[in-house]
């Protein structure tokens, strides 16, 4: 029986091109027909954001980092189209930006549960598609619920913030391997895949380190 | 400057649509004016710098 390829897989719950990069590795897994693993690694892509921030994207974007409203604008609404091409439905109307470290870190938890999976789709969906504020531990525990986890273990792991230290060491080792932007997919540890990268493309690297790994 | 081109063999391309700090463009495309401009400076002076908040 030949093993799995594992795909590690850095992204942020925020991040809109991870959300559209997760539905396209799915498209290429499932083109590719073969057996892959998937482990999702926290990345935090706007650590600056402060701990109570609670608003939108543009926000955000325009007041804290004094970008154009209306190219932000435009960016979101591009965004949010290339979203729908893949089945997403982002309202950023309704997003809620807010710090992520606590959804990093029920997925976390998640991991240990053997849930991570949903409960990366699970809260990227909240996030992007139905306003939920992410960082609020209230939702956080409803979502862990909704994708079978025990509410007060995620509960407590939450408010006792027992998996920072294994989101703060996925985000150094993000750091140790020069990852600067995100998703970022890295295959049998040997291969870099950056960005929302084509169904296709994902297909054709998993198909080439199969036949490299059968040739071995 | 870190990059992980260097610790991994890079499959695909190497300007897909990603996220680098708050600004979600796709690098090769520079229609976005002024937000693409302010992130790019931005994110390559934080490289320079090797500022942990690159990540």
């Amino acid at each position: 029986m030949t093993k799995p390829i594992k795909i590690d897989v850095w992204s942020d719950v925020a991040c809109p091109w991870c959300f559209i990069g997760k539905r396209k590795l799915e498209s290429g897994i499932e083109q590719f027909g073969g057996e892959v693993e998937v482990e999702y690694h926290s990345y935090e892509l706007s650590p600056d954001t402060p701990d109570d921030f609670v608003g939108s994207t543009v926000e955000f974007l325009a007041e804290r980092k004094g970008m154009n409203v209306d190219q932000v604008a435009q960016m979101l609404e591009r965004v949010t189209g290339i979203a729908a091409a893949v089945g997403l439905n982002y309202d950023f109307d309704s997003v809620k930006h807010t710090k992520t470290l606590r959804a990093h870190e029920l997925l976390h938890f998640a991991k240990e549960h053997g849930k991570q999976l949903e409960m990366k789709e699970r809260i990227m969906a909240a996030y992007f598609e139905q306003g939920t504020v992410v960082s609020d531990i209230d939702e956080l525990v409803r979502l862990a619920t909704e994708v079978g986890l025990d509410a007060d273990a995620a509960r407590t792991a939450l408010v006792a913030r027992t998996y920072s230290d294994a989101v703060q060491a996925d985000i150094a080792q993000a750091r140790e391997f020069g990852i600067q932007g995100v998703p970022f997919f890295v295959v049998n540890g040997k291969y870099g895949i950056s960005g929302a990268q084509e169904a296709s493309t994902f297909a054709a690297a998993l198909e080439q380190v199969r036949d490299e790994e059968a040739a071995a | 400057m870190s990059d992980a081109t260097r610790t991994f063999t890079m499959i695909g391309d190497l300007d897909a649509a990603a996220c680098v700090d708050d600004a979600c463009v796709r690098p090769a495309q520079r229609e976005l004016g002024s937000v693409m401009s302010a992130t790019v400076a931005e994110n390559e002076e934080m490289s320079a710098s090797e500022s942990t908040n690159a990540l």
